[in-house]
């Protein structure tokens, strides 16, 4: 089994605890309940014969209590910017933390938006859209509440470690 | 044998607290013997089989399934290996046990009469405590960045309304459907700033009666009243026609204390001229309180107690405020990231740490200093003296990166040398806007890392248009190399025994269909900096293989040499893909050649020997280029798996009659040929010079004596009149 560490990172409050818990157990809380530090879980998948196991290190969201802590991007595989479809500032901080970890690692990372079943306030324009192919790999529009494309997310994350070999 | 009992019973009785500490203190304590093995001093029994395993008497590792701990303890084995003072905090994480409940921990590390020791803490009150506080500061901060987007939503919409009606009664009702639902006081003034429609929210704000009720006082009268006596500048907002955004303090004695957020927007017509004026009213009361009883939380920055980003928009926002002319100065930290990857986060972290003390200790006590990102500090420097200031501040800059440049010891034996790039920024002379003033900042600051390393740049109008000019070619580039405007052009070398063509150097043109012809001067640079040159360089190396193909149908074989950029040379995918284009256009590895720089081989020499060694284990040769105007270390160019070297121009340029040039050449000639190594002078341009080379018994020779760089076609027309 391969293991592959995911870092979860995006500012607060964006659904980075919720995806892993949707993923992972299943379950979808619409308590809001602030992390501190780190979780990790971990999570067995099996691509193309070929069996991984993810290790979901869900970070802190960095915002002004708490910063971007480079040495958790150590070893980092994938990096999973989470943003919120009705927080436009969500995707901005996505990019601020992506270049601070770009000083870390080269892992590729994808951009998530998160919250698709409420009503977005905010959509890749043209200059987001020429930073996102520049930046990431990919882009997926997911909700941990309805579990839309939770699934494929990770499965592509799968996809695309299957490539590698 | 009374005093050996006593001996023991005092060393019991020490022992019985040291445990009762522990016990108190909820910490499983570990002496780490040897890597990954450690002695158990203390262990908390209710938890600690989640954390440690038991490998024999006494003795245990850390339990594999610990994602965390085990990240930790690659930190911690560096900071234990360093022998230092101090503590190392891991920061908190969380295990999940089986039956679902969570544990919440942190790891320390520290040194203990010689002895390295772990710490691991359940810090399940602390962490209780923590989340509630900061539950509600990120809680607050949504619905105030929520309100703050509602804001300038509703703006936008107002702004469109106001500005596109021309039938006032219709604006009216339109703006009126708009702000009637809006959660937050919103006002439009007309030129003369009377209201002329507000929500009946604003009452509420201010508990007064609704209108047309009685009372005196309305929104608006409050609100400019606290406005005259907290904002002096007051009546230049609006004379000046600007945006202004501030809190404002309402108390109501004995009832009501509020903390209202104000954002003021002129609306202007076509021609410039204010017509009305909209504010924007919001009570942000809890946030304030949450944040004066958590100062500390929201304001520093945990790694160096320095003010943090946030406090340090708080302090310019005064500043600017206040009128008093300051500097602000960017200070980032180059290849951060280098020390980093090289010696851990733990000890990058100690390096802010002093760089933040050095800092400190350089400036005044009226000058802020604050840690505003990774990497990056920022100075707010007040009552710079002197007639010229700018002079001042900048030897002030440049203590600043003197400061910053003395050799930090790391890991008790390297030196590490450190530097950094200053942007600095004047107010009020570059703008008296704070968004402005950092945005210009943090501009200076891109341009200073442009030039090098360890530079200051002052803000101005030219660089901001220089920055523009340069995005924009950065743009053109990218777009230029995914259409592949790029033109290899081969210039011939000629060996001067034989007076024949032994290979060529492929030079790249950029051929814009907008701007016509670009040389490399005008792009290579950026492609560089930008990181273009990767894709840009693998673009040249296919044209090179292409020209080589043809060349090889029409029955030459002749070599052709190609310039690799550091990046390239650092690129883990160069090696590879270079061997795969040679086998997909089918060309020998024997008629490729990279020409490096001296200054490529600066930096990192280890990892350049290990490409250099990889490219040449294929086949390929490899030349120093420019040979003589860099970094001409002899012990290097001896490990270098080296064919070539090629004499800079410079040096040729004189050769004819400059004594000193003559005796650097003929010198190089001969220590190259003592290293088995041949020579290649570049530049060459008339007689004279060919007449002095062919004396120092040069290899061979490029220049536009025999032909300037030329296209696939004409070269192929000189390779035939060669071979005649």
């Amino acid at each position: 089994m391969i293991q592959k560490k995911i870092c979860m990172l995006g500012s607060s409050a964006v659904g980075k605890t919720s995806l892993v818990r949707h993923y992972v157990d299943g379950i979808f809380s619409e308590k809001y309940l602030t992390t501190l530090g780190v979780k990790i879980d971990k999570k067995n998948i099996t691509i193309e014969d070929q069996a991984f196991q993810f290790m979901l290190w869900d970070i802190e969201g960095t915002d002004q209590y708490s910063g971007f802590q480079p040495r958790y991007m150590r070893g980092a595989a994938v990096l999973i910017l989470v943003t919120d479809c009705t927080r436009p500032q969500s995707y901005l901080d996505s990019l601020d933390i992506l270049r601070q970890a770009r000083k870390e690692t080269d892992a590729p990372a994808i951009l998530v938006i998160n919250k698709s079943d409420l009503k977005a306030e905010w959509k890749l324009e043209h200059q987001q859209l020429f930073d996102i192919e520049k930046e990431f790999i990919g882009t997926i529009y997911t909700s941990a509440k309805t579990g839309e494309s939770v699934e494929t997310l990770f499965e592509l994350i799968g996809d695309y470690f299957v490539t590698q070999y | 044998m009374s005093l050996n009992t006593d001996l023991i019973r005092q060393h019991a009785a020490e022992i019985n607290i040291e445990h009762a500490v522990f016990n108190a203190l909820d910490c499983t304590v570990l002496s780490r013997q040897k890597l990954d093995v450690f002695v158990l001093i203390h262990k908390i029994d209710t938890w600690s089989n989640v954390i440690i395993k038991k490998s024999s008497t006494n003795r245990v590792t850390i339990n594999v399934a610990c994602l965390f701990l085990t990240d930790f303890l690659i930190d911690a084995e560096l900071f234990w290996a360093r022998n230092e003072s101090g503590i190392l905090n891991s920061g908190f994480w969380t295990e999940q046990l089986s039956n679902g409940n969570l544990l919440h921990f942190e790891a320390l590390a520290c040194i203990s009469a010689g002895q390295p020791i772990l710490i691991i803490k359940n810090v399940a009150q602390v962490f209780a405590q923590q989340q509630r506080t900061l539950q509600a500061a990120r809680e607050t901060l949504i619905s105030n960045e929520t309100l703050q987007q509602q804001v300038d939503d509703t703006h936008q919409r107002i702004n469109e309304t106001i500005s596109t009606d021309s039938d006032d009664m219709q604006m009216l009702k339109t703006i009126s459907n708009t702000i009637d639902k809006a959660t937050f006081g919103i006002m439009v003034l007309n030129h003369k700033l009377n209201p002329i429609l507000q929500n009946p929210l604003n009452y509420r704000l201010f508990q007064l009666k609704d209108p047309g009720q009685g009372g005196t006082e309305t929104p608006i009268s409050i609100i400019f009243d606290l406005m005259k006596k907290q904002y002096p500048e007051y009546q230049r907002i609006f004379e000046s026609a600007t945006q202004w955004h501030g809190e404002l303090y309402w108390l109501a004695a004995p009832h009501y204390v509020k903390w209202l957020k104000v954002s003021i927007y002129p609306i202007k017509d076509t021609l410039g001229k204010v017509t009305h004026w909209v504010l924007y009213i919001n009570d942000i009361s809890r946030i304030k309180h949450l944040l004066q009883h958590n100062e500390k939380l929201a304001h520093y920055d945990s790694l160096t107690q320095l003010p943090n980003r946030q406090l340090f928009w708080s302090i310019v926002e005064q500043n600017c405020m206040h009128q008093e002319p300051f500097y602000l100065l960017y200070i980032d930290i180059d290849n951060f990231k280098f020390i980093n990857e090289n010696y851990g986060h733990a000890e990058g972290d100690e390096l802010l740490i002093i760089i933040a003390q050095r800092l400190q200790k350089l400036l005044k006590k009226e000058d802020v200093i604050c840690r505003i990102g990774g990497d990056e500090f920022a100075v707010i420097l007040k009552n710079v003296n002197g007639n010229n200031s700018d002079k001042s501040c900048m030897a002030i800059a440049q203590r600043v990166l003197t400061e910053v440049n003395i050799p930090y010891k790391v890991q008790h034996k390297d030196q590490l040398l450190i530097t950094a790039s200053i942007g600095v920024v004047h107010f009020p002379d570059d703008s008296n806007n704070p968004d402005l003033l950092v945005k210009y900042a943090d501009l200076a600051t891109y341009n200073a890392k442009l030039t090098g390393k360890s530079d200051i740049k002052f803000y101005s109008q030219e660089l901001q248009q220089k920055t523009a000019q340069r995005i924009s070619l950065e743009n053109a580039l990218r777009e230029a190399i995914n259409n592949d405007e790029f033109e290899v052009l081969l210039q011939p070398i000629m060996d001067i025994a034989s007076g024949k063509i032994i290979k060529a150097e492929a030079l790249v043109r950029w051929q814009s269909p907008d701007a016509g012809r670009i040389m490399p001067n005008d792009f290579i640079p950026l492609a560089e900096e930008t990181g273009l040159i990767i894709p840009l360089g693998k673009l040249v190396f296919k044209h090179v293989c292409r020209h080589i193909k043809l060349l090889q149908q029409l029955g030459y074989h002749h070599k052709v040499s190609v310039n690799l950029s550091p990046k390239q040379i650092y690129d883990n995918s160069f090696s590879p893909f270079v061997y795969h284009t040679l086998t997909e256009y089918d060309v020998p590895p024997e008629q490729i050649e990279f020409e490096i720089t001296e200054s490529s081989l600066a930096n990192n020499f280890e990892v350049v020997l290990n490409t250099l060694q990889q490219l040449k284990k294929g086949g390929v040769s490899i030349s120093v280029d420019d040979f003589g105007t860099g970094y001409s270390s002899l012990a290097y160019l001896k490990r270098l798996p080296v064919d070539y070297l090629k004499i800079d121009r410079s040096f040729i340029i004189g050769i004819a009659n400059d004594g000193g040039d003559q005796a650097i050449v003929s010198a190089v000639i001969v220590m190259a040929h003592s290293l088995k190594l041949k020579v290649i002078a570049e530049g060459v341009e008339n007689v004279e010079q060919l007449k002095c080379l062919t004396e120092m018994n040069c290899d061979a020779v490029q220049g536009y004596l025999f032909s300037r760089p030329v296209d696939l076609n004409k070269f192929t027309d000189f390779l035939q009149d060669n071979s005649k």
